[in-house]
């Protein structure tokens, strides 16, 4: 399955493993952001869409690994390129990354601070997503 | 030339760069020679694979090779992917869709696993940075699908200008991911 090697993924799985790397992506500059798009919508794209895959240009026979480009949900993707797979992540990977990423503790240390920072648009307070 | 020193730290440290060379070396030939390619990156595969068998004595080689061969490491998953089509003849249709083949996947996870081991022990700034944004984001994202869980990876890094919070190489590379 394409889908088992979609970067994006394989990072939600191991920052949830590692919990500590899970709270400091969601405390992070693009926390709200993708907390918006793993629970909701990106505007301009379908739900919960973490990428699509992009197949290199065209003749290149799949043998360069741009044949596996990730492209952001929003990022146009060039015309004269061939076929896009959406690429959908698990849902089992994405809630366990979210409930590793509000696990940590309340209070006032570094890793309720990367939980949970006051006025950013973080995972904080999503609770569970099961 | 090489100048290997005799005994010590100094002669890891010295055969850790030369391995370093080396895959870089290899990576750059793969496409004119894959079967040299991959008989080199099985042979780094096999030292890695000593060194982090031999537990806390082996984890300075690691650290030596993974400051050294970052930006090389980061770009093998490519590299080896590249590999199935590089002898200008037209793909197996069979094998279209194979993305790596178990062999790979093999030399993925022990090159991951050594990663772990040289990260939680500590690496250089500019190791981390060359993984966790390496430009290939697939390519390196594959070492840690295919490394040990995320639980033995550093849970954080040293306060650097680029780095000022200290992420850890795991959320610096996922960052990485989601901003590409």
């Amino acid at each position: 399955m394409l889908a088992d090697y979609d970067p994006l993924q394989v990072m939600m799985q191991a920052d949830a493993q590692n919990k500590n790397a899970a709270w400091q992506v969601m405390g992070g500059k693009d926390g709200g952001a993708l907390a918006q798009m793993l629970l909701g919508s990106v505007p301009g794209d379908l739900p919960n869409i973490d990428g699509r895959l992009v197949q290199g240009p065209i003749n290149d026979q799949g043998r360069y690994a741009g044949y596996f480009t990730l492209y952001r949900p929003g990022k146009l993707v060039p015309d004269a390129w061939g076929q896009i797979l959406i690429s959908i992540p698990d849902q089992n990977v994405v809630g366990a990354f979210l409930d590793a990423a509000t696990s940590a503790p309340r209070g006032n240390d570094v890793n309720a601070r990367y939980s949970a920072r006051p006025g950013r648009r973080s995972g904080a307070g999503l609770g569970r997503c099961r | 030339m090489v100048n290997i020193p005799f005994s010590g730290p100094a002669l890891d440290n010295a055969d850790a760069s030369v391995e370093a060379q080396a895959l870089a070396a290899a990576e750059a030939q793969a496409s004119k020679n894959p079967s040299a390619a991959r008989a080199k990156f099985a042979a780094i595969e096999q030292e890695i694979a000593e060194h982090a068998g031999d537990g806390k004595a082996g984890t300075p080689w690691l650290q030596d090779f993974y400051n050294d061969a970052a930006p090389a490491v980061a770009n093998l998953a490519s590299t080896l992917h590249g590999l199935e089509n590089s002898n200008d003849s037209l793909p197996n249709y069979q094998n279209r869709f194979t993305v790596l083949t178990e062999e790979d996947q093999k030399i993925l996870a022990t090159f991951g696993q050594g990663l772990a081991v040289a990260d939680a022990a500590g690496l250089s700034p500019e190791a981390v940075q060359a993984i966790a944004n390496a430009p290939d984001a697939w390519s390196a994202a594959m070492l840690v699908k295919f490394g040990p869980p995320g639980s033995l990876w550093a849970t954080g890094e040293p306060k650097t200008p680029q780095n000022p919070d200290g992420l850890s190489l795991l959320a610096q590379r996922a960052n990485h991911v989601y901003e590409q």
